[in-house]
């Protein structure tokens, strides 16, 4: 019995809305009876409103979630396979190590042929004084 | 011996490299995961992307600079200790080479950036530290090339500056830093095992590399010297003008 009028209770505002001035007021009044006669019948009315509140608020975090996380493995997939930078790094550092390379190799072959000009210079001018 | 010293590590160097990019692309990991926080999923550092493969040869350049600048700074302590040129040509070859490797380290770290966390740079610690480090290595080389024989002990106070700098970089690094933590507890010593091979071949790759360009570098730094010997040799004895 106390289901039926449990029932009854959480169909009433439904009904009210679907039949305004209908028999929402006699039905409102019959569950407000209900409840203020049986504490433990009102504890079950509330508790099961709020378990319904709770259901509600739980589907909507749930689509939020799999919307946010839908987009973040969207962009960690964009991440994830963007070759491109590596391409860039590595060919970065290629860059850098050739060009450092050719710097000292130029470097070398001039100081090089400084030495040998130098010498040949110090050696001309020394026999030019004997 | 010497004579084949720079061939040999080159050779050496050219064989890891190729390992290093056959191991690099084939033998580690490319999943990346996703780290569970209560009802939401975040991306930590650890996740794994693609352009992690940046990592092998970014901390590896960036392990040889920090060396690099360790034997400048200890080169220097020799030279101002004993005056001897040949310790002041170390220091100048290597804090060159480190030069080289920063810049390699700091372009690399900021396309990595750009790749993980979607901007070329941040503020942090020690990426700031570490372009102050360069910045102080360009300064050493500056003052090399234009303060003449009156810069070299300037210089030599300025690699023992930056190498005092380096255990900073390494280790005090704040938690909260985006920055891929280093130190006894960083990624680097926690490294998956997965990982570990071409990230080990890597280092020793680079280490070859660098001795080949730091024994480069100091021969020309000694025949530098040589051309001063010989110009002041001809000016004392008139013959040079």
């Amino acid at each position: 019995m106390k289901h039926i009028i449990l029932v009854l209770c959480l169909l009433a505002p439904t009904v009210a809305f679907a039949q305004p001035g209908g028999d929402a007021a006699a039905l409102r009044k019959t569950c407000v009876d209900a409840m203020n006669a049986d504490p433990k019948f009102a504890d079950a009315v509330v508790k099961t409103a709020e378990f319904q509140i709770h259901e509600q608020v739980n589907r909507d975090q749930v689509v939020k979630d799999t919307c946010v996380i839908a987009a973040m493995q969207a962009e960690e997939d964009r991440i994830g396979r963007n070759k491109l930078h590596v391409i860039l790094a590595y060919a970065a550092m290629w860059l850098v190590a050739a060009g450092f390379v050719v710097f000292l190799w130029r470097r070398q072959q001039h100081l090089t042929a400084e030495i040998a000009s130098l010498r040949r210079d110090l050696e001309a001018a020394a026999k030019d004084t004997k | 011996m010497r004579r084949y010293f720079v061939p040999v590590c080159t050779l050496l160097a050219s064989i890891g490299l190729v390992g290093t990019a056959l191991m690099i692309f084939t033998a580690t990991p490319s999943q990346w995961n996703w780290q569970p926080n209560e009802r939401h999923l975040i991306l930590s550092t650890s996740s794994l992307f693609f352009n992690h493969k940046i990592f092998y040869w970014h901390v590896a350049h960036a392990i040889m600079l920090f060396v690099a600048v360790g034997v400048a700074g200890v080169a220097s302590i020799a030279f101002l200790a004993r005056r001897n040129p040949r310790w002041d040509d170390v220091a100048l070859g290597a804090a060159e080479v480190a030069v080289a490797f920063g810049g390699v380290v700091l372009i690399t770290g900021s396309i990595w950036a750009r790749a993980a966390w979607g901007v070329w740079w941040v503020w942090e610690t020690r990426l700031t530290m570490s372009l102050l480090l360069w910045l102080t290595l360009v300064g050493y080389v500056l003052v090399r090339r234009f303060a003449g024989s009156s810069g070299e002990r300037l210089a030599a106070g300025m690699a023992i500056f930056a190498m005092i700098g380096v255990p900073f970089i390494y280790t005090m690094v704040n938690a909260d830093d985006r920055h891929p933590q280093a130190g006894p507890k960083g990624n680097v010593a926690n490294l998956d095992p997965a990982m570990r091979p071409a990230f080990y071949l890597s280092l020793l790759t680079f280490l070859f590399w660098f001795l080949a360009l730091v024994a480069l570098r100091v021969r020309s730094a000694r025949m530098e010297r040589e051309v001063r010997e010989l110009r002041e040799r001809g000016l004392d004895a008139g013959l040079l003008s």
